[in-house]
């Protein structure tokens, strides 16, 4: 089973089913370069995960009543951007530009209420966590700054429109951009997850996120 | 023609005739280089192949590898040459290591002796001090008990001589009425000859207190005159009537006991204190009145509260830590019944061992303001004053009968409470209401949650409910701004500690999986410290992890030393 759509194996949705196989049979869902592979053997369910790299396996007891997904959820904890570039800006002046921030693949059990109940978090190793005494837990990733949107690979990642201004009169050089983003506010589109645009602004030596 | 017509042509046939011979040479050599060549692509093909002859080929490779392995004998020279150094220095080292080892020990020992030296000298001190604060005990309860004597003599001697007056009133009084047969003397004046008998003679007026010479009056030089040997005989009224008469004598007589034993102590309490320059914990202010005191003077000596200098030589005491904590807690001064009733239980003590009781209560005390970190009281050198003791208290503490409990107990219970400090009801160990006095107060920003975790992990911040027996998973959230709580709604980190079997190839191994985990926070690094054939491995884990997943990779981590 593919992740997305036929016409467009690359596209992303936020949910994707994974069908519980039949006893000794087995399904499967590709999410990038990561593949997911049910099975149902002897009253139980394994889940295997691999990227081609390292795989890990989980082990299921699911009830008859109720449907596994797969929901692509937005990491819970602030997420501080790296920008891969320098990024310096004069005073007065703005960048438009999209980032991207990798999603957080959620094995999610549905029961016959429809009740949304997280089983495994799959987490990327793209996403390192961090915490600090002044701000607690964080995520932190590196991005490349790209002046189009991004072309679609298949990988589970939000893109983040993004403007930065610089209201001091001292070039900004950011070090890092901190952005926080909740599963509502994902947005899936042709085939994207994506936010809405994201305004920042440089003041006190930071970026900050303007609110409205 | 001439020579110079013939020159030029001598020398270019012989330049034609030269190059001609030199370009045979030209090719030959040619010749010679192409097969060199030639051989050489054979031999480097054969070589390639395999199937090169043996003793050219293994010449060659021979050659080769002693020209390969020319660097490495040189560097191989060296290692060797440095590492008999490095040998040397190291025995060279040991030595010296030893040497100092000896010295070290030896004045360790020096110090010992004259550590042991100092207090066996110190404690002679104390065992003199001791013995001639006992001879001064001995001559004071002398001096007390030949006061008693004398003064009893005298008493005696005086009723004696007060009674043979009465008695020969009232026979001149009776002799007129009815008869002449005298009976025999009966009450406290006694048989004349009894009392002539057995009591020593003492000079007359010497030594009576004013008062018994005012109530003697003019009479004492009558006193000695011979006793009668008997009574007139007389009625019962007769007897009740002097009765009475002497009721006024007997008090007279108890006064002046009392006034004598008054004057004795008074005496007694000027002498110095004999362990008072051993007193360390508040040596700037020394009582004057620390005299060698029993506790039998000390209730004698103290029947009212208008005693001499109650209020500030107590408090003196009290500032000095002179008087036990226990008699601090009760809010009232010595003076009055209870604090008597107090020191009245102390006979059997020693005052020394009450000193150094106090004295280690008071350590004690400051001990738990140090740990508290409550603001100490002036009493102890601090700023903030005691805090009041409630009635409830202070007549709880009344109640609490000292006989079940030791003198000790009783003092340190007061004194915590005085103090305001964690008793032992109130300690975190035991985990009663006091433990919100220390962790709720203190720390309001911790919040204990026990996960129930099987491995060994805890928080940054020490719990003062945790038993070090017990490993106990906490989250405890550190102060932080409340932009941030709001913001973030984190707390600190949850940190595993874990203590494995390995060397340093499982130390690699161990940072590989920890640096990979996207579980394992990057910030806080994981720590990986090897020593004796262990690994202690510190990470934190990201939050909203499962027991499940914590024990995962901690499994995870014991397989891979494993």
């Amino acid at each position: 089973m593919l992740a997305a759509s036929e016409p467009n194996p690359a596209a992303l949705a936020r949910s994707m089913p994974l069908p519980r196989p039949s006893p000794g049979a087995a399904s499967r869902v590709q999410l990038g370069r990561a593949e997911l592979v049910l099975e149902h053997s002897h009253g139980s369910y394994s889940l295997l995960w691999s990227d081609g790299r390292e795989a890990r396996r989980y082990l299921l007891g699911l009830s008859k009543s109720g449907q596994l997904s797969i929901e692509l959820r937005a990491p819970k904890l602030p997420v501080r951007i790296v920008p891969r570039e320098l990024l310096t800006i004069v005073p007065n002046a703005r960048m438009r530009g999209f980032m991207t921030i990798p999603l957080v693949p959620t094995v999610v059990w549905r029961d016959g209420r429809n009740q949304p109940q997280t089983l495994i978090e799959l987490h990327q190793p793209s996403l390192q966590g961090h915490w600090d005494e002044s701000s607690g837990h964080s995520i932190q990733t590196s991005a490349s700054w790209m002046v189009r949107f991004p072309f679609q690979t298949g990988e589970p990642q939000i893109v983040v429109p993004l403007r930065l201004y610089n209201a001091t009169s001292e070039p900004a050089c950011p070090g890092h951009l901190e952005l926080t983003i909740r599963d509502e506010d994902l947005v899936e589109i042709r085939g994207s997850i994506v936010v809405r645009p994201r305004r920042m602004r440089w003041s006190d030596s930071d970026m900050k996120e303007c609110t409205k | 023609m001439s020579v110079r017509t013939w020159w030029p042509l001598l020398l270019g046939c012989a330049l034609f005739t030269a190059c001609e011979a030199r370009t045979v040479e030209v090719q030959g050599l040619d010749e010679l280089t192409a097969e060199i060549r030639s051989q050489r692509l054979l031999n480097r093909q054969r070589a390639k192949a395999g199937v090169g002859s043996n003793g050219g080929t293994v010449e060659v490779r021979a050659a080769q590898i002693q020209l390969a392995m020319a660097p490495l004998r040189d560097v191989l020279t060296q290692l060797a040459t440095s590492q008999s150094e490095l040998s040397g220095r190291q025995a060279t080292l040991t030595q010296e290591m030893r040497r100092w080892t000896q010295l070290l020990v030896q004045s360790m020992q020096s110090e010992r002796s004259d550590e042991a030296s100092k207090l066996s000298e110190r404690l002679a001190e104390l065992e003199k001090s001791i013995a001639e604060q006992d001879q001064r005990h001995r001559k004071v309860e002398e001096l007390i008990g030949s006061a008693l004597d004398n003064t009893a003599d005298k008493l005696e001697l005086f009723l004696n001589r007060v009674g043979a007056t009465t008695d020969s009133a009232t026979s001149e009084a009776v002799s007129p009425k009815g008869g002449g047969q005298p009976t025999p003397a009966t009450g406290p004046t006694g048989n004349g000859e009894a009392n002539s008998a057995g009591l020593p003679k003492a000079p007359t007026g010497t030594g009576a207190p004013p008062a018994v010479k005012k109530a003697a009056g003019g009479q004492a030089p009558e006193a000695s005159a011979p006793p009668t040997t008997g009574q007139p005989d007389g009625s019962a009224g007769n007897m009740a009537s002097q009765r009475s008469s002497l009721a006024w004598l007997w008090g007279l007589a108890v006064m002046s006991l009392v006034s004598g034993f008054v004057l004795l102590f008074s005496k007694k309490r000027g002498q110095p204190l004999a362990i008072a320059p051993e007193m360390q914990f508040a040596p700037e202010q020394p009582s004057s009145g620390d005299g060698p005191r029993t506790p039998r003077t000390i209730t004698e000596a103290r029947p009212a509260s208008s005693y001499q200098g109650v209020g500030d030589h107590e408090t003196d005491e009290l500032v000095t830590g002179d008087v036990l904590l226990g008699d601090l807690a009760s809010g009232e001064l010595p003076h009055d019944a209870q604090a008597e009733g107090q020191e009245a239980d102390g006979i059997d003590k020693p005052e020394i061992e009450e000193l150094w009781a106090a004295a280690a209560l008071l350590g004690e005390a400051i001990g738990r303001l140090k740990q508290t970190g409550e603001p100490i009281p002036p009493e102890l050198g601090g700023q903030q004053p005691l805090p009041e003791i409630p009635d409830s208290d202070r007549q709880q503490a009344e109640v609490i009968p000292r006989n079940s409990l030791g003198n000790a107990q009783i003092d340190e219970v007061d004194a915590v409470r005085t103090l305001g400090l964690p008793g032992p009801d109130r300690s975190p160990v035991d985990g009663k209401q006091s433990d919100g006095a220390l962790t709720s107060d203190n720390h309001t920003d911790d919040t204990v949650i026990d996960l129930g975790h099987p491995g060994d992990i805890d928080a940054h911040a020490p719990s003062l409910v945790n038993t070090p027996e017990e490993p106990v998973t906490v989250i405890t959230i550190p102060p932080a701004s409340a932009h941030t709580a709001a913001r973030h709604t984190s707390s600190a980190p949850i940190t595993c500690h874990l203590h494995l079997s390995g060397d340093e190839h499982a130390e690699g191994r161990v940072r590989n999986i920890l640096g990979q985990d996207p579980r394992v926070l990057v910030s806080p690094a994981p720590q990986v410290r090897t020593g004796m054939g262990e690994l202690e491995v510190s990470y934190a884990l990201l939050p909203g992890l499962t027991a499940g997943e914590r024990s995962l990779l901690e499994q995870q981590l014991r397989d891979t030393v494993t």
